[in-house]
């Protein structure tokens, strides 16, 4: 690899996401997916997702099986922030918009 | 990896974390989870790759490289230089959709010609040829994008 392409590699070093995007992810998870899993489906996703966010895309099917085992479910609601309550009001107050006639 | 994909298509945080939070969101639950750490992020750099190109296409434009936003990179000062890679870095969002895939993947994510065509469903030749001209693209605007900075300096000097 020549120098040019060098610095092409250094330019386009992976780059961090912005701080809470995994709680956001997570959020949005809850939010969508709810109805479709059920309560507990959501955990066991919401679990393998963090797993992937912090450990950098890798996932270990034993682990997951491990904490859903173990009613980790209350140790991944004190890891998580879940800005819930704000989301929610955004989206009342867009609908609040919308629904207003022009 | 994911995120680091789509914001080097778009050179923009927003767009890159809505792709991203739209790649994880599809990952779960209606699919089998992958088995291996290989399978995960074949799937991962496969999805945020297609979904940035969908978008790319649906808005119908290149990045413009504003060369006035960035600051100013000390000339005769080149060799690992975070200015340069930046300016370098955004001169990536100027390329076609094929060749921007196909430079992000092969220098940020280090994959080989052979992988990158298993996510781009390319033929390895179809792969080379984009990662030829988006390199020879890459170098004729960084090349003017110097030439133009050393002009400036002398001209500054020697008023």
């Amino acid at each position: 690899m020549n120098e040019f392409e060098q610095n092409l590699r250094e330019a386009l070093a992976r780059r961090r996401p912005p701080a809470r995007f995994a709680d956001r992810v997570v959020e949005r998870m809850r939010f969508v997916r709810r109805s479709r899993l059920g309560w507990a489906g959501n955990w066991v996703a919401a679990v393998a997702v963090v797993a992937i966010l912090a450990g950098g895309i890798w996932i270990d099917t034993n682990q997951i099986r491990r904490v859903r085992g173990e009613r980790a479910k209350d140790e991944v609601l004190l890891a998580f922030r879940i800005t819930g309550v704000t989301l929610r009001n955004v989206r009342e107050q867009v609908q609040q918009i919308r629904s207003q006639p022009d | 990896m994911v995120y680091s994909i789509a914001y080097y298509f778009f050179q923009d945080m927003t767009t890159a974390e809505e792709i991203a939070q739209e790649v994880f969101l599809q990952l779960y639950p209606s699919r089998p989870m992958p088995q291996t750490r290989a399978h995960l992020k074949r799937w991962l750099r496969r999805t945020a790759t297609h979904r940035s190109i969908d978008i790319l296409r649906r808005r119908g434009r290149r990045l413009e490289v504003q060369m006035d936003v960035l600051p100013e990179i000390p000339v005769g000062h080149h060799e690992h230089d975070p200015l340069l890679n930046q300016r370098l870095g955004r001169m990536v969002g100027s390329l076609s959709e094929n060749q921007r895939a196909v430079i992000i993947l092969r220098y940020g994510e280090d994959l080989d010609v052979r992988e990158i065509g298993d996510i781009l469903e390319m033929p390895a030749p179809t792969v080379w040829s984009h990662l030829r001209r988006g390199l020879a693209m890459l170098r004729d605007k960084f090349s003017a994008c110097v030439t133009e900075e050393e002009h400036e300096r002398v001209r500054t000097e020697s008023s």
